[in-house]
């Protein structure tokens, strides 16, 4: 348990943020209580850029020390962050369909995280078509550091230069959530660190399964 | 039961079903970690 | 280094005026699509798609283009070239012969666009800034992708899957921009945001490229 208190504390931060999500007090406005979605849905892209990063970081470490175990933790935070990024546009689409009328509207927020995803599709394409481990883990890297600044670009960088977006809070800076009021950052803060650090458990599950998987199917071919 | 407080029974059930999967987590974290003993044990 | 990326860079253009083969199809690709959208559009097309079928076109092209950059010489020539120079010379050299390329096809599109198609043009400077800029990104992006997909046994159908989302950043906002320059001649702020926005993605996928590629090169 002693590596595992920051766990405890992910589920302990969704907790809060699950019961005090639902009583806060939040401003009234046109789409009512859809707004109380934020602590949720905005989480699951929290939650993917954080295991994106993990990624990133995995690649670069990959690059310099040449550990097959971080190409595999790289691969599998790709994976982990596909999911949630999933989730964030599925959870999207129905939060949308209520507040615009449409499950899809024409807006970059949208666009970018769809696109961010075809980017790490190409990336899983990639590694399935490289069959030498060392050869794969090398240009799989590679094409990882693109994607991640590539990720950053779409949704840090061309949704705040676009006039045009739906979300709230574009110009000043902040590009999904502009005018919250302090009582609803007491829980939105926290439910993104709980998200985050819940996705890097998954990761960490993952991780370890596949490593087992690697060493079971290792000892196969030796048979 | 007034309006307002039925709320909480949604509340409830959310927070269950969380405390619920994060055991469950725990306990595959469990079975990982016997699996990963016993693969050390195999290669000494 | 200067004369590594040199020589490297004239190897490449010889090559090319020797087989002429690359510049040749490219045209060739650019009058049949341009001449499909004449025919289907029967001469009243308006701005907008004017603007899209301009870059999607100038997008396959380029795709066409630059796929074979790594492939097209022997593997043994590759170890020639890795045993000889710096990878750093080698991607340099690449991107600045694509770069040339992709000017010239951005510039063959246009007067084929003029031929068929009309032009639409208000902001000629804003126009060109944009398609300069948008030569150069497609060719640092592109050459880096073909590097990556030089890598796996089967370049061409990877080529298109890795690099489409990898190029979108570029793609809209050039064709935003062009879509200002469509309607006015002024260089609005929007229309220099967006400029800024393409040169920085250019610096950004050049020196990513300039710090990747020898993991790549190296077998």
């Amino acid at each position: 348990m002693k590596n595992n208190w920051w766990k405890i504390l992910s589920i302990l931060l969704l907790l809060y943020a699950i019961i005090y999500g639902f009583i806060v007090e939040i401003p009234d406005s046109n789409i009512g209580d859809t707004l109380r979605n934020v602590f949720y849905h905005v989480g699951m892209w929290f939650a993917m850029l954080g295991v994106m990063f993990t990624g990133f970081v995995n690649s670069l470490k990959f690059l310099s020390k040449g550990d097959m175990y971080n190409d595999l933790k790289a691969n599998q935070s790709v994976l982990v962050g596909v999911f949630f990024g999933l989730l964030g546009i599925i959870t999207g689409m129905v939060w949308a369909e209520f507040t615009w009328g449409e499950p899809w509207a024409n807006d970059p927020h949208l666009n970018g995280a769809a696109v961010s995803l075809l980017v790490y599709f190409a990336y899983l394409i990639l590694r399935s078509a490289i069959p030498d481990e060392e050869k794969r883990a090398r240009v799989s890297a590679v094409y990882n550091i693109f994607a991640f600044v590539i990720l950053i670009v779409f949704v840090g960088i061309l949704p705040r230069l676009s006039n045009d977006t739906l979300h709230p809070g574009s110009g000043d800076g902040n590009p999904a959530f502009g005018d919250m009021d302090a009582q609803m950052r007491y829980v939105f803060y926290p439910a993104l660190i709980g998200w985050i650090m819940l996705s890097q458990w998954v990761l960490q599950i993952r991780t370890r399964s596949k490593v087992i998987e690697e060493f079971i199917e290792e000892k196969e071919l030796n048979l | 039961m007034e309006d307002q407080y039925k709320i909480y029974v949604v509340v409830a059930v959310l927070s269950i079903i969380l405390i619920g999967i994060a055991a469950y987590m725990f306990a595959i974290e469990r079975k990982l970690t016997k699996l990963e003993a016993r693969i050390d044990d195999s290669n000494n | 280094m200067i004369t590594e990326i040199k020589a490297l860079f004239i190897k490449d253009l010889q090559l090319e005026l020797k087989q002429k083969y690359a510049i040749n199809s490219i045209v060739l690709y650019v009058l049949s699509t341009v001449f499909v959208a004449y025919l289907s559009y029967k001469g009243n097309i308006d701005a907008t798609s004017w603007n899209v079928m301009f870059w999607i076109i100038l997008l396959f092209a380029a795709v066409n283009a630059t796929s074979k950059s790594f492939v097209q010489e022997r593997p043994s020539r590759h170890l020639y070239y890795y045993t000889m120079a710096a990878p750093q010379s080698v991607i340099i050299a690449k991107i600045l012969y694509n770069s040339l390329m992709m000017i010239l096809i951005a510039i063959i599109t246009f007067v084929v666009f003029q031929l068929f198609l009309g032009n639409m043009i208000v902001g000629n400077a804003l126009f060109f800034a944009g398609l300069i800029l948008g030569a150069l990104g497609f060719a640092s992006t592109l050459t880096m992708v073909a590097a990556i997909a030089s890598r796996s046994d089967n370049n061409f159908a990877l080529m298109a899957v890795l690099s489409f989302p990898l190029m979108l950043p570029f793609l809209l906002s050039l064709i935003k921009l062009s879509n200002i320059a469509l309607q006015t001649s002024e260089f609005t702020a929007e229309a220099m945001k967006l400029l800024g926005m393409t040169f920085g993605l250019n610096l950004i996928v050049i020196m990513l490229s300039y710090l990747l590629f020898p993991y790549l090169w190296k077998e």
